[in-house]
């Protein structure tokens, strides 16, 4: 009898919902499976996957890699049959893999892999006198005053800074740039966000923004419209998620014939190599929620999604097979790229109560980058905050 | 000056009031048309102009809501507040397209930071308005662009982040636009500028508008060709942007208003026409044919036909009017035969009188005339209607001159009218012709012919003188007779004596001679004894052409008959007999035909006898006629004298005897002598029957 299988996936960035449509209806020509596509938004996502873990609403749902661990502790995910844990972790690089084992299970399927570099408008830095892309955040500072004081733009610099789970990202990259390691904000054992490498991170962006290089609106913008600023070469610096090589790909401007990206900088101070690079680790699996009648079904559905031709046909994130890397079917000019951003990923801090802390922190940050506090006052708080609250579940669960 | 008929003016004037009315009509209709037109191109006008003005001010709120809308959008105001300038002029781009704005700009601190749109419309800087105010509009030129400008401060919270411009350039497309609402064509000048919607307007005309432009000959309210022109200016009153210029195509409503003349013209002239000829008909059934057949009935009225009844097949005054003329024509008819009556009675008067009755009217001119006096005066026509004194003899004529002059009665006149053939002598009675009032309204001449009466009268004498002659005659002739005798014998005897006796031939003569002249004289005698013996007469019928045929037999050819005289005689079977003495009817005939052939004696005579009757029979008359010299006027009134005679053996007897014989049997005679023509002689006699 055929299942019907309801997928939840997000809307806003990865790859474009035509594509699982189309990705989906060659599913439904070969299988007797029906599927029925729930797309939100990536704010919404995690709500809906709450929801649907409640009130078996999906079979198969769309989770970043930060809520795996607490959806594995809730027991709302089923692990990987045997046979696709064993074609990930022998297809796929550890990197990919381990932000979603738990307990040696492998809890989704990793379907795109996706992470920030730094995109830069070579046109405003050749008109700066700047002949190539910054090295370490030192010169992409003094590139961005260039730009500046000869008047080429308002505000060289244009992020995502919006209070969403962005701006934690950001403060991954920056503080990871400045010398923290690979989980700059802590651990699972250990949420540490009054870091070091995070206040320094939050000065910097403060100096940025009290010297100009950093538009204010950079507050106020999410990844979509931070990518669009750039494409309309308002800003010659930003950072973003792989989907805008794809947005420069397709642009019809001339952004494309002068947009470079990039490994996202580190501070001099604080580089290890001449290839270090700082960014945030936004991997994403395919699960499959426990509470689905139809995981065998939904566990197929996943496998033919994530099918190496499937992913080579959209190229803009990096594919997680590693055999596809070595062949670059898609001949995709930022594979390397990719791969070597690929070394400098940061993970945001993998806990259970994780959204809860993001939000802290993307409350605190933003007070501290509009200068309401310092870096270091707006961390203590943000940590002050955290650490009541993981207290809170810690007695909730003793209790 | 011919005299103009009342129908002839009731018609002139039913003419000449339709055409009046027509021509009025058509005049105020013309007057009025124009006037209507000229309203509805003024008021079309208006309404264009204002509907214009509305457009302009819909377009000014349109684009100043716009304005504000867009000044009001977070991206617009974050893109401009942290200087997304490539955003924002992608935003301006998108928003101005979607809202139809040809040009939309951001300034911040005067300084021109994104715009989308024209780059002619772009200025360097134009920070003009209050931030303080909301949109502010206005006209203005630029690098030969007309537009029309809002500009609205941007605000972030309260705080001045920039000011957005709009503009929309006063083109082509905006005239479209316009046209479409206004429906009217208009034309935009400026400067520089000559703004027109070219799918409505045909070249030539395009052209003259321009030129006229140019030369600044178009103004407002004002006809140009066949279009009707409204400037309106734009921007500052004292100094213009450009003026739109409303352009009415009256071509539609001029054809419309010629149109409408042609019917109007048309219909006139239809129901002028119709009007012409119902007011024709009405006219003729109404009034011309009774007013003809009553002026016909009236004509023959007036001719004396009273007897004439005018109908009239309308039922109105002309009605009534041939009503009250049969009626007096009855009444005339009545007094007509009356007058008829008294006329007949007066004429018969008139023409039974013997005397000839002249009247004349105070201008001499013959009103009457009756037939003895035409007979009196020999007239062949009748003159009435003419001057007395154009048609009647001057003796006559001085006659009624000379009365008219002394307005008197003149009774003792006689005037002798002399012809060559005869003469008349007419007792003449001239008396004023007056009215009741006394007044003298002509003459009345009164003629009598008192010739016979004359002639009698000298006949009487002569007859009387023949008388005492006949008897002094016979007396003498019967004193000498005797002797003559006794000379006769004596001288007889002597001749007898003489012719036993030798007596010369002389003396022999001279006693002949003797015997001769004693037998002459004794016939003398003998005739003086017949003249005054007294006649006989025995009066019978008989045929005047059976005695004058005996007659001729007695005639005697002459001796010396060197010159022939030819009879011709033209008596009528048909001539009645007459009652006289054959005897003395022959003697007189004998002698008047004597006399005659005596006159022709020296030349190629030619005697011609007639004999008619007259007086419806009761009267014959002979006339002999002869072609000699005629008797000369000085001796004829004595040729009746007894012992006058021109012939040198002559006894002037003849003719004294014709008389004696024929007034012894009641027969006149007339003599009439024609110088160098001859002598005619005429005789009445009684008819037997």
């Amino acid at each position: 009898m055929p299942a019907e299988i309801n997928v939840l996936y997000m809307v806003q960035s990865g790859y474009q919902p035509d594509a699982i449509i189309d990705r989906t209806r060659q599913y439904m020509q070969n299988s007797s499976n029906r599927v029925r596509l729930h797309f939100v938004e990536y704010k919404e996502l995690w709500d809906h996957i709450r929801l649907g873990v409640e009130e078996n609403t999906y079979d198969v749902v769309l989770a970043d890699v930060i809520w795996i661990k607490r959806l594995v502790g809730d027991g709302s995910l089923m692990p990987l049959p045997p046979e696709l844990s064993r074609q990930v972790r022998s297809g796929m690089v550890s990197q990919i893999v381990e932000p979603f084992e738990h307990d040696s299970s492998l809890y989704a399927f990793p379907f795109f892999v996706d992470f920030q570099l730094l995109f830069s408008n070579m046109r405003l830095l050749e008109e700066a006198g700047f002949t190539s892309p910054p090295g370490s955040l030192e010169e992409m500072v003094s590139m961005a005053q260039a730009i500046k004081d000869q008047g080429i733009l308002a505000y060289p610099v244009f992020d995502s800074l919006i209070p969403a789970e962005v701006l934690v990202c950001e403060l991954i990259i920056w503080a990871g740039a400045f010398g923290g390691g690979s989980q700059p904000l802590g651990s699972d054992s250990e949420i540490h966000v009054n870091s070091p490498s995070a206040r320094e991170a939050l000065s910097w962006l403060q100096s940025c923004f009290r010297d100009g290089l950093i538009n204010p609106y950079s507050l106020e913008a999410d990844e979509v419209f931070s990518a669009e600023v750039f494409l309309a070469e308002d800003s010659a610096f930003t950072t973003n998620w792989l989907f805008l090589l794809g947005k420069i790909r397709n642009s019809d401007k001339a952004i494309r014939e002068y947009a470079q990206a990039t490994l996202i900088p580190v501070s001099r101070m604080h580089r290890r190599s001449g290839s270090d690079s700082s960014s945030v680790n936004g991997i994403q699996g395919l699960s499959v929620l426990s509470s689905s009648s139809i995981p065998d079904e939904s566990w197929d559905y996943i496998s033919f999604m994530s099918e190496m031709d499937f992913h080579t046909q959209y190229p803009d994130e990096l594919a997680p097979w590693s055999k596809i890397w070595s062949e670059n079917p898609g001949k995709d000019p930022y594979l390397e790229l990719k791969i070597a951003q690929l070394s400098g990923l940061r993970d945001r801090p993998s806990h259970e109560e994780y959204q809860e802390i993001s939000i802290i922190l993307q409350k605190w940050i933003h007070t501290v980058l509009t200068e309401q506090l310092a870096p270091h006052e707006g961390l203590e708080k943000a940590q002050e905050e955290i650490d009541q609250l993981i207290n809170s579940r810690k007695k909730d669960a003793s209790y | 000056m011919r005299r103009i008929k009342l129908s002839q003016l009731v018609l002139a004037f039913i003419i000449g009031a339709i055409i009046f009315q027509g021509a009025v009509s058509l005049l105020l209709m013309a007057l009025l048309l124009n006037d209507t037109s000229m309203q509805y191109m003024t008021k079309q006008s208006r309404r264009s102009t204002e509907a214009i003005h509305a457009y302009m001010d819909s377009v000014v709120e349109d684009l100043s809501i716009k304005v504000v809308l867009i000044s009001g959008h977070k991206r617009i105001i974050d893109f401009t507040r942290y200087r997304l300038t490539n955003l924002l002029r992608n935003e301006l781009e998108e928003t101005r397209k979607s809202l139809g704005v040809d040009y939309l700009s951001v300034h911040t601190n005067n300084r021109l930071i994104a715009f989308s749109g024209i780059d002619s419309l772009a200025p360097s800087t134009e920070i003009s308005s209050d931030p303080e105010s909301g949109p502010s509009a206005s006209i203005g030129q630029m690098n030969g662009n007309v537009y029309l400008s809002v500009q609205s401060p941007i605000y972030q919270d309260s705080d001045l982040t920039g000011y957005l411009t709009a503009r929309l350039a006063i083109d082509e497309s905006l005239l479209l636009r316009m046209e479409g609402i206004v429906n009217a064509k208009i034309l935009f000048a400026s400067d520089e500028l000559f703004i027109y919607n070219s799918r409505s307007w045909d070249n030539q005309v395009l052209n003259m508008l321009q030129k006229d432009v140019a030369e600044g000959k178009l103004k407002s309210g004002i006809w140009q060709n066949r279009f009707y022109i409204e400037a309106i200016p734009v921007g500052e009153s004292s100094a213009p942007a450009g003026t739109f210029y409303n352009v009415i195509d009256g071509s539609s409503i001029i054809d419309l208003a010629r149109s409408a003349q042609i019917t109007m013209v048309f219909v006139l002239l239809v129901t002028s026409f119709l009007a012409l000829t119902g007011g024709y008909l009405l006219y003729s059934t109404s009034f011309r044919k009774p007013l003809n057949t009553i002026m016909d009935g009236i004509h023959e009225i007036t001719m004396g036909n009273f007897s004439h009844r005018i109908i009239t097949t309308v039922d109105n005054e002309f009605s009534e009017l041939s009503n009250a003329i049969n009626k007096m024509s009855d009444a005339l008819v009545v007094r007509d035969e009356q007058i008829g009556e008294l006329n007949r009675y007066l004429n018969l008067i008139l023409q039974s009188a013997v005397s000839g009755i002249i009247v004349t009217d105070y201008e001499g001119r013959i009103t009457q005339c009756n037939s003895a006096a035409l007979d009196i005066i020999s007239l062949t026509s009748r003159p009435v209607g003419k001057l007395a004194s154009d048609v009647l003899p001057d003796q006559i004529a001085e006659l009624i001159l000379d009365a008219s002059l002394y307005d008197t009665a003149d009774t003792g006149h006689e005037v002798i009218l002399q012809s060559p053939r005869k003469y008349r002598i007419i007792g003449v009675q001239i008396s004023p012709l007056k009215d009741d009032k006394m007044q003298t309204l002509g003459l009345v001449i009164v003629l009598d012919d008192r010739t016979e009466f004359r002639d009698l009268q000298e006949q009487l004498i002569v007859s009387e003188r023949l008388a005492a002659l006949g008897e002094m005659a016979s007396g003498v002739a019967h004193q000498i007779r005797n002797p003559l005798g006794v000379m006769k014998v004596s001288a007889e005897m002597v001749q007898g004596h003489l012719q036993q006796n030798t007596i010369s031939d002389a003396d022999r003569e001279l006693v002949s001679l003797i015997l001769v002249e004693v037998d002459t004289l004794r016939s003398v005698v003998q005739r003086f004894l017949h003249f005054g013996r007294p006649m006989t007469v025995q009066m019978k019928k008989m045929h005047i052409g059976t005695c004058i045929s005996d007659v001729l037999t007695m005639i005697p050819e002459s001796s010396d008959n060197t010159h022939p005289c030819s009879f011709s005689l033209q008596i009528p079977d048909t001539i009645p007999p007459v009652l006289a003495d054959e005897t003395l009817l022959g003697q007189a005939l004998v002698n008047i035909i004597t006399n005659s052939l005596e006159a022709v004696r020296d030349r190629d005579g030619a005697i011609n006898i007639t004999a008619e009757k007259i007086n419806s029979g009761n009267t014959v008359r002979i006339t002999i006629r002869d072609n000699g010299p005629g008797i000369p006027e000085e001796i004829m009134t004595h040729i009746m004298n007894p012992f006058f005679t021109t012939k040198p053996r002559g006894t002037g007897l003849g003719l004294s005897i014709v008389h004696r014989c024929l007034e012894a049997q009641k027969i006149t005679m007339e003599i009439v002598s024609e110088p160098d023509s001859g002598c005619l002689v005429t005789l009445q006699l009684a008819a037997a029957e």
